[in-house]
């Protein structure tokens, strides 16, 4: 993929520009790019407040190395190894995540069609899938988030993480797996 | 065109949301039927972008821009003060060395040549010293 967007620069000319000093072709790729990134990242860690820091390492980082990226049309698939490289650093050096509630008060919203009962309902399932989802083992969690929510091709996840296609299969079946020992999930199946 | 097993499973998440064509999604369709393995991601993924994606997060808290571009910023004078900083400590350094500078003797002392002419003064030292001596001595 050059570009997600249809019309301006490519991610590629972006950096290139942004490498040889054009600030501006930076804020652009920042701009472009932020969004996805901290949903990434806010779903591999589970805080947003801890997303938010990430997210602008990753972008700092980014910028700094901009002159090491090789144009290729690659590049996002290069930002999400960066992302993902930082999020598992984070969650060593903290040891975060064995439960961490989302901070869900900064963006869910109760829906006006749902009674009292039913978003409760809908709330307590949404933490137990999203604590499932924290207690996978990081890679796997990555994978989940690369290819689900991001939805990139296997091929693509697998370059993000610098693994064989069949190793992401493997790591999205163990994921899959494991999410399964979520109950409220078999409910919401059921 | 049909679509390959491969293919498919990369455009589950595409079917589940509903946004595939028509027709690659009859395809998907009739491939569920007869596949359990994509038929089980297929439901597993249903329940998990139900559950995960609603909400998710599409901006995040504050813009990034502002603080990537103050570190870069801060970053680079840092840089600048760093280079200015070593600049004029080597030049402090190189004015300590040249106000400290030995004499020429000492400089030439350290070479064979200076070790020579520094004996020959030696040399001449002395002699002058004991001739002193002697015609001290006759005068007295």
């Amino acid at each position: 993929m050059v570009s997600d967007q249809k019309t301006g620069p490519s991610d590629d000319e972006l950096v290139v520009r942004g490498a040889a000093g054009d600030q501006e072709a930076l804020r652009l790729l920042v701009e472009r790019w932020e969004g996805p990134i901290f949903a990434f990242t806010a779903r591999m860690i589970g805080s947003y407040e801890t997303a938010q820091d990430i997210t602008q390492d990753v972008f700092l980082r980014v910028c700094r190395n901009a002159h090491r990226y090789r144009p290729s049309g690659r590049f996002k698939g290069w930002l999400f190894r960066i992302a993902g490289n930082m999020v598992r650093s984070r969650i060593r050096r903290s040891r975060i995540v064995r439960w961490v509630r989302f901070d869900s008060t900064v963006h869910d919203s109760p829906s006006p069609e749902k009674t009292a009962d039913e978003t409760i309902e809908a709330d307590e399932r949404k933490q137990a899938v999203r604590a499932a989802l924290l207690k996978l083992p990081p890679r796997q969690r990555q994978a989940v988030a690369l290819r689900y929510f991001e939805g990139m091709t296997y091929q693509e996840v697998a370059e993000a993480m610098e693994a064989s296609v069949s190793a992401v299969e493997s790591l999205l079946y163990r994921a899959m797996d494991g999410l399964k020992q979520c109950s409220l999930l078999k409910e919401a199946r059921e | 065109m049909t679509l390959t097993h491969e293919r498919i499973k990369d455009q589950l998440r595409l079917y589940v949301e509903g946004e595939l064509p028509l027709e690659e999604s009859e395809q998907v369709g009739h491939h569920l039927r007869d596949c359990p393995s994509c038929r089980r991601e297929s439901e597993q993924l249903r329940a998990i972008l139900e559950l995960l994606g609603a909400d998710a997060p599409e901006k995040p808290l504050r813009p990034v821009w502002p603080h990537v571009e103050k570190r870069l910023q801060k970053a680079e004078t840092g840089r600048l003060t760093l280079i200015s900083g070593v600049a004029a400590a080597a030049g402090l350094l190189i004015a300590v060395f040249i106000g400290q500078a030995p004499e020429q003797s000492e400089w030439d002392a350290q070479s064979p040549l200076g070790l020579a002419l520094s004996a020959e003064r030696d040399n001449v030292l002395m002699d002058f010293t004991q001739t002193a001596d002697t015609e001290g001595g006759t005068h007295s």
